[in-house]
């Protein structure tokens, strides 16, 4: 799964997947604002077929947040 | 040295949310006086409103409030049109639901100061709306129809030490949000509230000056709170409005796409354009269709001329 979700980072923030891991953030990705935001939770979304709360949203602040809050709607995958 | 409120909403929002507090550094970074200008007073008085909780009450409501427009600006890219058409559609969803409403209020509230073109619609507001009515009488009432958060009176009556402003709104949230706000401000002895229909609300007219914020992109018949802000104004005088073009939130049902729309409106309700602003962000997508903005009109009320 962390690859997928590094993968779909990659594509929205329009950076090279070598250039990225589980602690990439807004701190680090300089495309990454509160826009970039939103169309990489809707790609997330589209990616793996589930439906983020606002909340959730909030608080994903890194590669990593996401791989978690992904694996929270998906309990049954695995990497 | 004094407790600085932006500097510690700054430092908040990066820690709790880096990827919303960029926007707003950016917009402070490339327009230092102005964002101080705006940005300070009005987080103190919201400090002041809110208590303690200060500045997790505005991170959760600024962000909640971006996430919603965000996710409504890409299925509008997606749909090419608004969710929504109709008040009633929208109506349970958000003006009936306080908790709703609290975030949307302050949401609201911060992207006054934290987007650029929302901060250059103030300094608009500022020099040729305030500049006139300061030039105009050095004492006046004001109507504010759908004041939401009340800022744009806040901000006038801190400039115009004479006048007075009568706010009306729909929300009882939104309103009991205001009357709080407004008496941190201590401008609360010059400011009168109520809780009613903007499209039908008469009550002290005719006026002075007439406001009226980011509302008739909320309306079925934008045209109507237009007619009914003409109505409540003396004779050439000056009125402020602004509207979101191509911008997606939840509870936005008129979809204006172009600003000569907003200005037709206006010209038929009774209205000359004295002076306009569009402003856009800065940046939107390469692949968007549209450019989300907002438009801001400075209108002097026409008498009887030949139109």
């Amino acid at each position: 799964m962390k690859t997928r979700v590094i993968a779909v980072v990659a594509k929205v923030m329009d950076v090279p997947l070598d250039q990225l891991d589980e602690t990439s953030s807004p701190d680090s990705v300089e495309n990454w604002d509160s826009v970039k935001h939103m169309a990489l939770i809707m790609a997330m979304e589209e990616e793996f077929g589930i439906q983020m709360t606002d909340s959730q949203i909030i608080k994903l602040w890194n590669v990593a947040s996401i791989c978690e809050a992904v694996g929270q709607s998906l309990p049954q995958m695995t990497d | 040295m004094s407790f600085n409120h932006t500097d510690a909403f700054l430092s908040h929002i990066k820690k709790e949310a880096p990827a919303f507090a960029k926007q707003i550094s950016d917009t402070a970074d490339r327009n230092p006086g102005l964002f101080g200008e705006l940005a300070e007073p009005m987080l103190a008085w919201a400090c002041k409103a809110i208590g303690p909780q200060w500045l997790e009450t505005l991170t959760r409501g600024y962000t909640t409030f971006v996430v919603g427009v965000n996710r409504s600006q890409a299925e509008y890219e997606r749909d090419r049109r608004y969710k929504h058409s109709s008040y009633a559609e929208v109506h349970s969803q958000t003006y009936a639901d306080p908790r709703f409403m609290n975030d949307y209020h302050w949401g609201v509230y911060v992207t006054t100061f934290a987007w650029e073109h929302h901060l250059h619609i103030y300094e608009f507001y500022r020099d040729q709306f305030l500049g006139r009515l300061r030039r105009s009488a050095s004492a006046g009432k004001i109507i504010d129809l759908g004041c939401g958060s009340g800022i744009w009176s806040m901000l006038a009556l801190a400039r115009l030490e004479s006048w007075k402003s009568t706010l009306v709104d729909i929300s009882p949230t939104t309103l009991a949000l205001t009357r709080r706000t407004v008496q941190c401000t201590g401008l609360a002895d010059r400011v009168d509230a109520h809780q009613a229909d903007a499209m039908s609300f008469r009550d002290g007219a005719p006026y002075d000056a007439g406001i009226s914020c980011f509302l008739l992109e909320h309306l079925e018949s934008p045209g109507q709170l237009l007619a009914s802000l003409a109505k409540s104004l003396g004779e050439r005088r000056f009125a402020f409005v602004t509207a979101a073009l191509t911008a997606a939130e939840i509870d936005h049902i008129f979809e204006f796409r172009r600003e000569s729309e907003v200005v037709a409106l206006a010209e038929q309700a009774g209205f000359r354009v004295v002076a306009m602003f569009s402003s856009a962000p800065r940046s939107v997508a390469p692949s968007a269709t549209f450019l989300p903005r907002s438009i801001a009109l400075v209108l002097e009320k026409r008498v009887g001329e030949f139109w």
